[in-house]
This record gives C-alpha cells, structure tokens and sequence, in this order.
C-alpha cells in the first residue's frame, strides 16, 4: 500500500503543475463559453471551443504519457527494481482514474451542477462505469501478463483509447441522432491509431499474446458498442409506403415517399444507406435522411388540434451520377427504420423575447421574434444534457395556444449543428429557427401569436422496426423542374 | 553450488535466426569479481538480461542467487542491482529526487552509505539530472543501485563514455571495495585497464560463444610472453599441430621472436621451443597482464586458445 501511495505521489508530483495549469485553463473556457449569450453562430465561439478541446487533449496526453517516466517503455531500469507489478499497476490505474475521472466526469458534473442542470444519476454513473470499466477491463488482463513491458503498454493505448474517444465524443455527439457513417467511420480510425501506437509497441518487443488479446478484446467491446447498428426491437406499427414519382434537381436526385403509419403517434423515420440504381448505374444516398411524424397533440390533452394537416412523406436524397444523364428505369431497395417517440410536455412559458425555460435537463430562452410579410422567425436557444443508452432523451420545442387548444404542427425547424456548442462532454447549446408562413395558421398569424406559448418537449425513443421499400419507377431528366 | 552466485547450463537465446548466445555454462562464486569480455554483439548485454529475466532463455537453465532464471520475482532486486550501459533516468528531476524516489522500494536502503557515496563521488544532488554530465548521471545511478547493498552487482558496460577520471573515481571509491561488502559483481567490459587489479574471474564471448572462463590467476600463470633469440633469421612456421594450438600471437623480428604461450610450464615451455626451433639460441620468458592475456586470446589472426 505504502508503495503504491509513493509511486502515485511520484507520478502526480511529475502531472500536477501541468496538470493545474491545463485545468485553469480549460475551466475558464468552458465559463467563457457558458457566459457569452450569443444565440448565433459566432467565429470566436468556434474558435473557444476548439481551444478548449486542444487544452483537453493536452492534458489527458500529459497525464497519461508524462508520469510513465520513469517507468516508460522497455528499459530494463525500473523493471529490475522491486516493485511488484500489481503495484505499480494499480498506481498508474488510480492516477488513470484521477487524470480521467476527475476532468472528465467529475469536474463537468460540478460544473453541470453550478449550471443548474440535474444529470440523472444514471448518466453519470453510465459515462463513470464506461471509462472506468474499460480501464479497469483492460489493466485486470494485463494483470496477467508476465512482462511489465505489455502491462503499462495495455495500459497506455487505454488510456489513448479512452483520451481519443473521449475527445471525438465530445467534438462529434448528437443528441437522438444516429452517427452518421462518417462519425463511426472516425471512431473507427480511432481504433486504428490506437493498433498502430500497440504496433509500434510491438515492433520493439517479442511477442506480446496477452497483448494482443486484450488489446482485440477492448476493440470487439469497443466495436460491439459503437458500431453495430441498433436492432429493432419489435415496434408494432403498421406501415404502408408508396413512392412517388423521382425528381431531377439540379445536384440530386429526390424521391418522395409516403407513408401511412397506423396507429397514429410520434414516430422518427430514417432511411437507409442502399444506393439508388438509375438504369443500373448506383446513385450515392446524400446522407441519411430522416423525418418526424407526429405532435404533442396527445400529451397536451385531447381537446388539442394540430394547425395544419399531418406530414406524411420523407424525401430521400441522391447525388446525381456522373456523365450526361439519360432517361431511364429506376431500381430503389432499402429499409426505413421507424423508431416509436415518446412526448411529453417539460414546461411551457409565453412567448415573448427574452422568455426562458428552465428544467434540470434543458434549459431553453427566446432569443428573436421576428414577425415580417414572410411569417414568423422565431430563434430559440437551447441548453440540453445529452442522453446515452440508459435515458434516451432529447429535446424539442413547439408553439402552441392555449386559449385556442391549438398546436403548430406544419413548419419548418432548422438547426444549424456548426452552432451547436458543446460546453461540456453532456452539455451542449444549440440554436433552432422555426418558420411559420403566414398561410399556415388558421386566422392572422400575427393575432394568434399574442396567446402563443412556447412548450418544452422532452422526446424518447422508444421501440423501432425496419420497413423494407421497394421502388421500381421511371426517370425522365426532360421533365425536371 | 550454494557457493556459487550465478550459474547456467546450456543457455541459449536466439532471435529468429539471429543466435546471440549459445551454450553458455558460466559460474561465478559469490564474493567473487568477473569480467564479462568480449567484442560488442559477442552476447554480453543478452547474457545480463537473460540473468535477470528481462529475457526469456530459448533453451538451457540457470540461477542467480539459488533462483531459477524462469522464477524471478521483483523480490528477488532486493539483493540484485543491474547498471544498464545507458542508464535511463528521470531528467526532470534531480539526482536527490531520484534517489528519494527509489529508496522506499528496498528494505536494506543505507542511507548512510548513499549520503557516503555522493560525497565521494562528489554528485551534485540537488542539480536535475537532465543538466548533468553523461558521467554524473552514471554516477547517480550507481549510487541507486549500490545504497541498498546488493548481494549481486551487474555492471554493463560502465565505464562507456565515461571519462578516466570518473573511471578511476568509481572505481577506487565503489567497485574496490565490493569485496568488504560481500558483493558478487559481474561487469561487462571492452576494456580491463581500471579493474584488472580487482577481477577474480574472466570469461570471454565471441559470437555468442563462450570462448574463455577461468578464474584470473590461473589464466594469468598459465599465459607468458616467450622471446625467442634464433641463430640465424628462419622461416619458422611450425609444422607441429600441437604447437600452433598452445602458441599464439609471435611476431619475428629477423632472428628475434616473440611468442605467447598460452599452457606455459617452464620445462614444456622450453622443450616444445627447442623442438620446433632446432636454431634457438636463446630464450626469455615474461608475465602478462590481464589485458595482453585478452588482446593474445583475441587475436584474429589466431585460434584462441580453448577453456582447460
């Protein structure tokens, strides 16, 4: 015991001036970031955010890299010393969790805290368990092994692991969204890094079995947990899709889809990667593209009606295929998932400029109103704790009328993800601009909008199926718009 | 055997195709001083790692202080301390931290004798390591690995890059009094010049081959310088086998030769000369140092002579 307290002290005297100083610093960004109101998309908000992470990864490099001296690498030095190696394992273990555990979890959830959010124990103990069973998974194997050498070089690519991953998860999450296949493919090279820094390892040392083997274990847990597509898990829905006839524009290629989905509800439909095939030649998805169907309609109360007719389609997007385009006959094979949401109401408050919404998970606050011959701009600034697998939550907003039971179902949400800010690894702030035409409320928008509340709207996904799609049509480029 | 501190049988470690050490049987007493010799790939720094398990032998066995190669535990570097040639140390720290840092991992730490040993090699403590010189660094570390008393002392290759004067210091201050403190020490050397006095036992690698052991005295009684005066300049290549095995490294100078015996005994001596040389005139025989017994053995343009 003693020795492991000497070995932790003699690594945390190597950390802690650097360690002070990173920690200063990365601090006084995150309450830089928290203080500027500025709803919009702002240069030097970017420019914030990205040293914060900088300063991050410093920090997690200089504690993880710095206090392996002496220790480092494969010097005979300190392996000929007696210092049994579950002590020094278990020291550079503990000055892990402290590097990891203390910026990473603890340090953000005071600061949650100070903020006025409540993260839901199970989050926390979620994002703890995930770093700390991975080091703990991994160091409890190299516990076996015989050479000093492969313990501390399992602990280090844990440790870069865990560093690399935490920095993309904090650059790249999403709340309620599927990643993107760019963003796995990212986490992907993570792992590929992580192999060429074991490699290295390798190349200056025989063979390493128990190396290797934990090493492909953490890949297949890492793998199995963020690069396997979520399976279904048996959502009754009946759902009917018919196409519509595909649309030429000038860089893709649409196909509109309907949809009937039975029984009415809150649904999040996304389409699939399958290419579409225009006269055989493959015509590449732009992304995945996903719609929402539905409203809080029900979690108001019966007596509330939608504005407008409910939507019904999902528009997916191809890019047009290279050469001159002709004619010709349409293949698509795909499979829509439609995931089941769960609503219900926060809070709500009037809507006025400056008006904000204060709940332990999102915090939401008007910014502008701007009510021209166009409709309605309405720009909404909202703070959100982000969810994981245990509390799938998301956050969303609608406008509602009390007074007239109504709800504005038909408008167009945007929100521009370069904004979004991630304050913290759980907390992020986004802005969200909501259109209304003039011609989409049932008397003058300008009179309805004088009882209009903003209401907070905690999404869950619930349950979700596949629904395959087949489409066999025709393309004719002369009848583009 | 329970006199003895490190022994093998057969030891062998290849990498690959690469053999760096084959069939090595080495014995050294405890107490004693041995010189691990050779030229550099000859094995020596593979011999080291595989006595202190920091290698895994490819096949043969051995024990160092009565424990098996294969069963080293880190209790064990209670008793055995290793100077690598290159020490790596800790630069941002100074030469007092560092030895603060290690002093609680050994429970026989003399601290006295750690304060003794800077004073006499005059370490300056308190600097950071990354500012001193390769030769105080040296010192540093051999302070580390002497303070907690060591039953078994593994040098490799100290003396590198180090200056005479650092040489001489570690070497009358340390390594001359191994004996008074019941110390084994094996050290690995291109060069005898400074321990030549204080080694009680040689051996010898060449290409991973043990090519010499014996304990000093005996190699040094048993090798002699030979000069030999002829009658007349002659070609004297030896037509006896047996001649050219025992003698080893002659240069002729017309009529004068100078030859290394390397069994020699006074009457054999003589009459294995005046066999192969019918014109000896006269003959004259002188001892060898440590050294010149090396550079005979080392010759390339001789066999060496083999182990007895």
């Amino acid at each position: 015991m003693s020795l492991m307290v000497h070995q932790l002290r003699w690594d945390l005297r190597a950390v802690w001036p650097a360690g002070l100083v990173m920690l200063t610093l990365l601090l006084a960004k995150i309450w830089a970031l928290i203080s500027a109101d500025d709803g919009r998309r702002s240069d030097l908000l970017s420019v914030a955010q990205a040293d914060t992470y900088v300063i991050a990864a410093a920090w997690l490099v200089i504690a993880l890299w710095q206090p392996m001296r002496p220790n480092a690498g494969r010097e005979p030095d300190w392996r000929i010393r007696p210092l049994p190696r579950t002590t020094i394992a278990l020291a550079k273990l503990l000055l892990m969790l402290l590097a990891i555990v203390f910026p990473v979890h603890l340090a953000e959830l005071w600061l949650l805290r100070q903020l006025g959010f409540a993260l839901p124990p199970g989050e926390w103990i979620y994002g703890v368990a995930g770093s700390v069973g991975l080091i703990c998974g991994l160091s409890g194997i190299a516990l076996l092994v015989r050479r000093p050498a492969d313990l501390i070089g399992v602990l280090v690519t844990a440790g870069v692991l865990i560093a690399t991953e935490t920095m993309l998860a904090g650059f790249l999450i999403r709340t309620g969204e599927p990643l993107p296949p760019e963003i796995r493919g990212l986490r992907a090279l993570t792992l590929v890094v992580t192999a060429l820094v074991v490699g290295y390892g390798r190349l200056h040392n025989r063979s390493q079995t128990w190396l290797w083997i934990a090493f492909v274990a953490g890949l297949i847990v890492y793998l199995g947990l963020r690069l396997l597509p979520a399976a279904p898990s048996g959502l009754t829905v009946e759902a009917s899709v018919r196409a519509k006839t595909p649309v030429l524009h000038r860089l893709s290629i649409q196909l509109p889809l309907e949809l009937r989905l039975d029984p009415p509800g809150a649904y999040r439909v996304s389409s699939g990667d399958n290419p579409l095939l225009l006269d055989g030649v493959p015509a590449k998805p732009i992304g995945s593209q996903s719609a929402f169907f539905g409203d809080i309609t029900a979690s108001l109360g019966p007596e509330y009606r939608p504005t407008g007719p409910a939507r019904n389609s999902l528009r997916l997007l191809f890019s047009v295929p290279p050469g001159e385009l002709q004619a010709g006959p349409v293949t698509y094979r795909d499979s829509l998932r439609i995931t089941s949401r769960s609503l219900s109401v926060a809070g709500q408050v009037p809507l006025k400029e400056g008006a904000g919404l204060r709940t332990g998970r999102a915090h939401l606050a008007v910014q502008e109103i701007n009510l021209g011959e166009g409709g309605l701009e309405l720009v909404v600034r909202v703070d959100q704790v982000h969810t994981n697998l245990l509390s799938p939550h998301a956050w969303r907003f609608a406008l509602i009328h009390p007074a007239r039971r109504e709800v504005v179902r038909r408008h167009s949400t945007t929100r521009d993800w370069t904004s979004q800010l991630l304050v913290t690894r759980w907390h992020s702030r986004s802005t969200q601009v909501l259109r209304i035409g003039q011609d989409q409320m049932p008397i003058a928008l300008e009179r309805w909008l004088e009882g209009a509340e903003l209401v907070l709207v905690s999404v869950e996904s619930q349950a979700s199926r596949l629904v395959p799609v087949s489409v066999d049509a025709f393309l004719d480029p002369a009848g583009a718009p | 055997m329970a006199d003895l501190a490190i022994t093998t049988q057969g030891l062998t470690r290849r990498f690959g195709h690469l053999t760096a050490l084959e069939n090595l049987d080495l014995s050294v007493k405890r107490g004693s001083f041995c010189a691990l010799l050779g030229p550099n790939g000859a094995g020596k720094s593979t011999t080291f790692r595989l006595l202190l398990g920091l290698l895994r032998p490819t096949e043969g066995e051995g024990q160092i202080l009565g424990t098996g190669l294969t069963s080293i535990r880190s209790e064990l570097f209670q008793q055995v301390a290793y100077l690598a040639d290159q020490p790596q140390l800790p630069r941002h720290v100074s030469a007092r931290g560092y030895l603060a840092y290690v002093r609680p991992f050994y429970r026989s730490w003399d601290a006295a004798l750690e304060q003794q040993l800077c004073e006499e090699l005059a370490v300056p403590v308190d600097r950071r390591i990354a500012t001193l010189s390769r030769g105080n660094r040296q010192k540093v570390a051999l302070i580390s690995c002497l303070a907690f008393r060591p039953r078994l002392l593994l040098l490799d290759e100290p003396f590198a890059g180090i200056d005479v004067a650092v040489r001489d210091q570690i070497v009358d201050s340390v390594l001359a009094g191994a004996g008074d403190r019941a110390m084994t020490v094996l050290l690995a050397s291109h060069d005898l010049d400074e321990i030549e006095r204080l080694v009680d036992q040689v051996v010898m690698l060449r290409e991973g081959r043990c090519c010499l052991q014996e304990p000093t005295d005996q190699l040094l009684n048993r090798f002699r310088r030979v000069f030999v005066q002829l009658r007349e300049p002659a070609a004297t290549t030896p037509a006896n086998p047996s001649f050219s095995e025992d003698w080893i490294q002659w240069r002729q100078d017309g009529a004068r030769l100078e030859l290394v015996h390397s069994h020699f005994d006074p009457a054999r001596t003589e009459r294995d000369l005046r066999q192969q040389l019918p014109n000896l005139e006269a003959l004259s025989t002188a001892p060898m140092s440590l050294r010149d017994v090396i550079a005979a053995v080392s010759s390339p343009t001789r066999r060496p002579a083999p182990c007895p």
